[in-house]
């Protein structure tokens, strides 16, 4: 019989340790295709260019042209490390709701948060004369799309609030106001001259292109504190999915992990949003893979998810750059080609159980 | 370990209460039911025992000491909580789902005492098969005891139980009440369990609560509280007692052809 408890032990731990190289797997994951995805695009700048251009950095090598460093540093790179910051910044918000929430289907995106920040952004696009007194400059859409995106959450959050926090009022309640902004965004289109409109269509599509190096500081910031407190309170995290009752009954202090869970999800969605526009499904589909992979437990699914959510978001980003080269496909396009099927999956087996 | 309430008092808005001013005590080595028909409070007293709820008014102490005081931690470490059957949304393993009642005690690491004394408990009620089972894909009865076990790893002086057996075939149901007499009579625990069958109050309680709209009907030994002019008081209905179980009129006939 003890041996019996000695098996069940070591199969635990086994499987702690199989979570952890799953997620040392991702990582590596995650730089390989970070290099692969550097080497492709449009222009032929190939490994041996860029492993020669970031040598150049340190010593000067004059076979580099000007042209080859500016696609390196100043094109792929950053949109590069865009794209895994987003992908972190989307999947992590996406688990720590459904977590919270207890209901698979709550995301950033389905709670009609993209469609507030539209409304921002397009307020930005449309009317930025009208603002030019902020003296906001390039962060004028930023600064409004990450304002909406906070209204729409904090209004998604009163109504479910007022209809006794059920987390299908919750969808509800995203879906409802998620409407109201795409009216309005409707709305500003109409009121809009028709030569603003390209620049609010192509913002609505997504794009992780030219993301200027102070957004990229301000996500990574984000990314960085919001991780941490997640992984802090790991364990209140994996107790709040047991819902309230029982939270409380082991010990957490239910209304401050709360508060704490959707400032977080607030957070990383509005900065993630504010930058690049509306990019579907991430923050749905990775939190699911992650939990396929490596389980539920917080302390493994934070990393986990951040990496996953980084892999499939610069994956779907490199497939869009170079599928149909030399025109980039938006990758809000190619997230939703592929997150819709996934979402309605996650719905009929749902519905099945 | 004694609790005692004194007076307490709950309503959600202040003119309506729904629990109007209970007051008993519970030792260890007690199991006390709370009895009584839908909406007389049963429930709201476990949940106000647990600072699930706030009390409206009234006093509830452990070993003296104001629960109001302690932290949510050391209430946790004291008085462990299964809530009423429903078929929540916990997804993990069962293993996953038992370490749950080690948070009172983990800080982030699992230890391997916290893993030996999990598998310790799934081993004594006989679930050590399902340890890495997907605890969604179990049944209700073997659910229900999975969330016994998160109990019982708390390792804590008090049990609150709501209607643990109200959804559980009869199999299930007497494993369930001789789990809880268990605890109480091997580990010197005392149980406080809401329960709707009077037949299994009648058996495994040592003291029964017998509620009505918010305030106590009546208290005391299981025979002296379970009586026909008490359920007729309380629940509107007739009965008969025969050999200590509760009989209700029968209305099964055999159909001719």
């Amino acid at each position: 019989m003890e041996q019996n408890i000695d098996q069940a032990k070591l199969n635990y731990m086994n499987k702690r340790s199989r979570k952890i190289l799953f997620v040392l797997f991702l990582s590596i994951a995650l730089v390989m295709t970070a290099v692969i995805s550097i080497t492709m695009g449009a222009s032929s700048v190939d490994l041996q260019t860029v492993l020669q251009v970031i040598g150049d950095v340190f010593a000067r090598n004059d076979a580099i042209t000007d042209i080859q460093r500016d696609i390196v540093f100043k094109i792929r790179l950053p949109r590069i490390i865009t794209a895994i910051l987003v992908g972190m910044a989307l999947s992590n918000a996406g688990l720590l709701m459904q977590g919270i929430f207890q209901n698979p289907l709550v995301s950033p995106y389905t709670l009609g948060v993209s469609n507030g920040a539209a409304f921002g952004a397009s307020l930005a696009i449309i009317f930025g004369a009208s603002f030019s007194f902020l003296n906001f400059g390039q962060f004028l859409i930023p600064v409004f799309a990450f304002g909406f995106a906070v209204l729409t959450m904090l209004m998604v959050y009163g109504v479910a609030k007022a209809a006794s926090d059920s987390s299908s009022t919750l969808i509800l309640a995203g879906v409802a106001i998620g409407y109201l902004f795409s009216a309005l965004v409707s709305l500003v289109k109409y009121l809009s001259d028709v030569k603003d409109l390209p620049e609010l269509v192509f913002w609505m599509m997504g794009s992780l292109s030219g993301v200027p190096m102070a957004g990229i500081i301000i996500m990574l910031v984000a990314i960085t504190v919001t991780m941490i407190l997640m992984m802090w309170f790991a364990w209140d995290l994996n107790i709040m999915s047991a819902g309230e009752e029982t939270a409380i009954s082991l010990g957490v202090d239910y209304k401050k992990i709360k508060m704490m869970s959707f400032g977080i999800s607030t957070l990383l969605t509005a900065v993630a949003v504010a930058f690049t526009g509306v990019i579907g499904f991430i923050g749905l589909v990775a939190p699911h893979v992650t939990k396929m992979l490596i389980g539920n437990d917080f302390r493994y699914a934070v990393p986990g998810s951040a990496l996953v959510g980084a892999l499939l978001l610069l994956t779907a980003d490199t497939i869009g750059r170079n599928i149909i080269a030399p025109t980039q496909l938006p990758v809000g396009i190619v997230t939703s080609m592929i997150g819709v099927p996934f979402f309605l999956y996650l719905i009929v087996r749902k519905r099945g159980k | 370990m004694e609790l005692s309430v004194n007076d307490l008092k709950f309503g959600y808005t202040k003119k309506t209460l729904v629990v109007k001013g209970i007051s008993f005590s519970a030792q260890p080595g007690q199991l006390i039911s709370l009895i009584g028909p839908n909406g007389s409070g049963k429930t709201t007293i476990v949940k106000c025992l647990n600072k699930i709820l706030t009390p409206t008014s009234g006093n509830i102490a452990l070993d003296g000491k104001d629960v109001k005081k302690m932290t949510a931690r050391e209430m946790a470490r004291r008085i462990a909580y299964v809530p009423q059957f429903t078929n929540s949304y916990l997804s993990g393993s069962v293993m996953d789902v038992v370490m749950m009642g080690r948070r009172p005690y983990i800080k982030w690491r699992v230890s391997d005492a916290d893993v030996e004394i999990v598998l310790a408990v799934l081993k004594d009620l006989e679930l050590e098969e399902l340890a890495h089972e997907q605890f969604q894909e179990l049944s209700g009865g073997q659910k229900q005891k999975i969330l016994i076990a998160r109990a019982l790893v708390q390792k804590p002086d008090l049990y609150l139980f709501d209607e643990p057996i109200s959804f559980l075939d009869i199999k299930n149901q007497i494993d369930i009440m001789e789990l809880a007499r268990n605890m109480v009579d091997k580990e010197n625990k005392a149980v406080i369990m809401v329960v709707h069958d009077l037949n299994m109050a009648m058996r495994y309680s040592d003291q029964v609560i017998l509620l009505k709209s918010g305030a106590v009907e009546a208290a005391g030994l299981p025979k002296s509280v379970l009586n026909q002019k008490h359920i007729k008081e309380v629940y509107g209905v007739d009965t008969r007692i025969i050999e200590g179980q509760f009989i209700t009129p029968t209305y099964g006939r055999e159909v001719s052809a």
